[in-house]
């Protein structure tokens, strides 16, 4: 497990809520939008680092991968921390 | 609709449990001006929006005030872990005890329960970003006191976080007021 890994890539989630926050009320700011992509591609490089590494970086029900419904584990996100199970308590 | 993340917006992890603390936090769950009260505000107010930029806003912030609420629920969640009786007493959590044990339920710190009074959903667009941006300073006032009577830096450290978040909701409410979209829906503001 990787706890500053997964903390980088948990910024990169924020960043690019928050630009896409400020898009919605400048939709024509080409530059916002050009950094927001730019945001999701370096997020999108560290997905690939960290899965490369540790396996799948589960975030939602859609990235359960194999034979088992892992969803359902433990902990869920208020238990502990950020709730990530990659993450150390 | 939604998907679910299973992660928090920003982590929460108190070391200590403390249940004086998790009754005056509890009100940004159920109370007037909580995170419950600003989601079912802008979920309900999106549908009646005349512009997409702002049916994308306010479902965009109403979500966000969903994983604020998640995270006032895991507060109060884990300032309640492993209480005694005597600690229950002495804190005076055992009046919401005896009725929701340490189960968390959506209420004021004055043990009202939620109510929908809390929001208004006007159906006029002026009127309802105005009742946004107002409820962005009413939350930030409400955080502000909870940081005037909280100690724990666990506890701190998420609070101010939700704080700076409704001070960025407000200037987003403010950048939406419609006079700024021309005539066929689009933004006028081209600025980059």
């Amino acid at each position: 497990m990787d706890k500053q890994l997964v903390r980088r890539i948990h910024a990169y989630d924020f960043a690019i809520l928050e630009m896409g926050l400020y898009l919605d009320t400048h939709p024509g700011d080409t530059c916002a939008l050009q950094k927001r992509q730019e945001l999701q591609a370096e997020r999108a490089a560290l997905v690939m680092e960290y899965e490369e590494k540790f396996g799948p970086y589960v975030v939602t029900d859609k990235d359960v991968r194999g034979d088992c419904w892992t969803w359902v584990n433990n902990p869920w996100p208020w238990e502990c921390d950020w709730g990530v199970k990659h993450v150390a308590v | 609709m939604w998907q679910y993340e299973k992660k928090l917006q920003y982590p929460v992890k108190i070391a200590n449990p403390n249940p004086k603390i998790a009754q005056i936090i509890i009100t940004q769950y159920g109370g007037p001006d909580g995170e419950l009260s600003a989601s079912m505000r802008y979920l309900s107010q999106r549908y009646s929006m005349p512009y997409g930029e702002l049916k994308g806003l306010l479902t965009d912030i109403g979500t966000e005030e969903l994983a604020h609420l998640e995270m006032i629920c895991a507060m109060v969640y884990q300032l309640t872990r492993n209480l005694t009786p005597e600690e229950i007493v002495k804190s005076g959590f055992d009046k919401y005890f005896v009725d929701h044990t340490t189960g968390v339920y959506p209420i004021a710190a004055s043990a009202v329960p939620w109510r929908a009074e809390y929001i208004g959903v006007k159906g006029d667009t002026i009127t309802d970003l105005h009742e946004d941006m107002a409820a962005e300073q009413k939350a930030r006032s409400t955080y502000d006191n909870l940081l005037r009577l909280i100690d724990d830096p666990d506890v701190r450290d998420p609070l101010k976080f939700l704080r700076e978040r409704e001070v960025v909701h407000y200037q987003r409410f403010g950048e939406a007021q419609p006079t700024k979209w021309n005539d066929k829906g689009g933004a006028a503001d081209k600025t980059a």
